[in-house]
C-alpha cells in the first residue's frame, strides 16, 4: 500500500514543529535544509517556503532581511508568541508519543 | 535579470488577495530562492543560470499556487473564465427561453414570472445569479480539484483580432443604418405579392411572416447602430455585448405572448398567421442567429483578458 499520502499528511504538523525547535537561532531557508540534510532529514524547498510564510503570517516565527554575498537572504527566528507555542505543542507531542509507545508496546 | 523580472510579473497574477505589501514580500522571497539556488546549483548568477533555475523553479501557476493559504475558493486566474463562462451560460440560457417563446411555452430551465417587459426585466438578474452561481460552484471544484490547471478559453477566436479600423467602423454604423432605412421602407410599403390573382392562405402567411421578421430585423438594426455608433467614438466589444443583450431582449418582448397580438394587429397581419409553423421557423432562426451572435462576442471579450493575464 502507498502510503505516500498519509505519510505527507503526518509531516505537514511535524515539519511545523521541527522549524520551530530549529530556529531558536535565525536561518534562511536554504540553511534550514541543508541542515537537515546532514541529519539525513530531507525536505523539499517548495514545502518548506511557503510553510516558513505561513507560521511567520501567525506570528510564530519572525523574520528579517540581510544582504550576504550580494544576495538578499530572508532569516526566520522564533518569536515570543512562537516559544509559547512551540511549549504547548512539544507537550502533547510528548503525550502523543507515550500513549503511541504504550501501544506498540503490547503489539 | 529581464527573465527574472518577467517571471515575477507572471508570478503575481496568479497569487491571491489584494494586499500588495503581502504580494511584494511574497515575490521578493521568491526572487531570493531562485537567485540562492541559480548559484548554488550553476555556480553563478548570471542569466542562463537564472533561466535554468527558474525553469526547475515550477510554473508561474504552480509557485503561486504553493503560496494559496488555505486554498482560496477560486483560484485567482480562473476569475476571468468565471465571467466568461457565466457569460455564455447566460446568453445560452436567454437563447433558451426565447426559443421557448418562439413556440409558445413560458421558459426553458425555469419558467418566468410573467411574460410582460417587466417581469422579463425582473427576471434577467434572477437568470444571470443562477448561471453565476453554477459557474462559480463548478470553478470551485476545478479549484479544489487542480488549482493550476488551465481551462479553454478559446483562443482561436482572437487570433489575429485587431481593433478595426475608423473606416471599417463607420463603415458598420453606415451599413447598419442602410439596412434598417431598407427593412423600414420594406414593411412599410411592402412587401407585395407579386403575382397576379387572389392571395392564397400560404401566400398570405408568408407575406406575414415574411413582415413580422422586417419588423424584427429593423428594431435589431436600430439597436445595432446606437452600438456602432458608440463603436466609433470609443471602441469596445462590452458595446456588442450589451446590443446583443437588448437584441435578446427586445425578440423577447416581440415574441412575448402579452405583446405578439398587439405587434401583428400593428403591423395588419393575419391572425392565422401569428401561430402558422412558417413565422415560428422565421423567429427560430432570428433568435438563433442572435445567441450565436451573443456567445461569440461574450468568448471573444473574455478570451483577450484571459490572454492578456496568462
Amino acid at each position: 500500500m502507498d502510503i505516500g499520502k498519509l505519510a505527507t499528511e503526518m509531516n505537514r504538523g511535524f515539519i511545523q514543529l521541527l522549524v520551530m525547535v530549529m530556529l531558536d537561532e535565525p536561518m534562511y531557508g536554504y540553511d534550514i535544509v541543508k541542515t537537515l540534510g546532514k541529519r539525513n532529514f530531507s525536505i523539499d524547498e517548495n514545502t518548506l517556503y511557503p510553510l516558513l510564510r505561513r507560521l511567520e503570517e501567525r506570528e510564530i516565527l519572525s523574520s528579517e532581511w540581510r544582504v550576504e554575498e550580494n544576495k538578499p537572504r530572508k532569516y526566520y527566528f522564533v518569536s515570543e508568541t512562537g516559544r509559547q507555542v512551540r511549549k504547548e505543542l512539544l507537550r502533547i507531542w510528548n503525550e502523543q508519543e507515550q500513549l503511541l509507545k504504550s501501544f506498540v508496546g503490547e503489539e | 535579470m529581464e527573465r527574472l523580472k518577467k517571471y515575477l510579473d507572471d508570478v503575481r497574477t496568479f497569487l491571491p488577495g489584494t494586499n500588495p505589501k503581502k504580494v511584494d514580500e511574497i515575490l521578493r522571497e521568491i526572487e531570493s530562492h531562485v537567485l540562492e539556488r541559480a548559484e548554488r546549483e550553476h555556480g553563478e548568477i548570471n542569466d542562463t543560470a537564472v533561466a535554468m533555475t527558474i525553469k526547475e523553479y515550477g510554473s508561474p501557476e504552480e509557485v503561486a499556487a504553493r503560496y494559496y493559504e488555505g486554498g482560496p475558493i477560486i483560484a485567482p486566474h480562473l476569475k476571468n473564465y468565471l465571467f466568461m463562462y457565466t457569460g455564455i451560460l447566460f446568453a445560452i440560457h436567454l437563447g433558451l427561453h426565447l426559443i421557448a417563446f418562439v413556440f409558445g411555452e413560458n421558459g426553458a430551465i425555469f419558467d418566468f414570472r410573467g411574460t410582460d417587459l417587466l417581469s422579463l426585466l425582473s427576471q434577467l438578474p434572477v437568470t444571470f445569479i443562477f448561471d453565476f452561481g453554477l459557474v462559480s460552484l463548478i470553478l470551485y471544484f476545478v479549484t479544489q480539484a487542480k488549482a493550476t490547471a488551465k481551462l479553454p478559453h478559446f483562443t482561436y477566436f482572437i487570433r489575429a483580432e485587431k481593433t478595426p479600423s475608423m473606416g471599417k467602423r463607420i463603415g458598420a454604423l453606415i451599413g447598419s443604418l442602410v439596412g434598417a432605412g431598407i427593412t423600414f421602407l420594406a414593411f412599410t410599403y411592402g412587401p407585395f405579392y407579386l403575382g397576379g390573382g387572389e392571395l392564397t392562405e400560404i401566400a398570405i402567411i408568408a407575406l406575414d411572416s415574411f413582415k413580422f421578421a422586417l419588423f424584427l430585423a429593423f428594431g435589431l438594426l436600430v439597436i445595432d447602430s446606437v452600438s456602432n455608433l458608440i463603436n466609433i467614438f470609443n471602441y469596445s466589444r462590452f458595446s456588442k455585448i450589451v446590443s446583443n443583450t437588448l437584441g435578446l431582449v427586445f425578440l423577447f418582448l416581440a415574441v412575448s405572448p402579452d405583446y405578439k397580438p398587439d405587434i401583428a394587429s400593428y403591423l395588419s397581419l393575419n391572425p392565422s398567421s401569428i401561430d402558422h409553423p412558417l413565422l415560428v421557423a422565421i423567429l427560430f432562426l432570428m433568435a438563433i442567429v442572435i445567441i450565436v451572435d451573443l456567445v461569440f462576442e461574450t468568448i471573444k471579450f473574455w478570451a483577450s483578458r484571459i490572454v492578456r493575464t496568462n
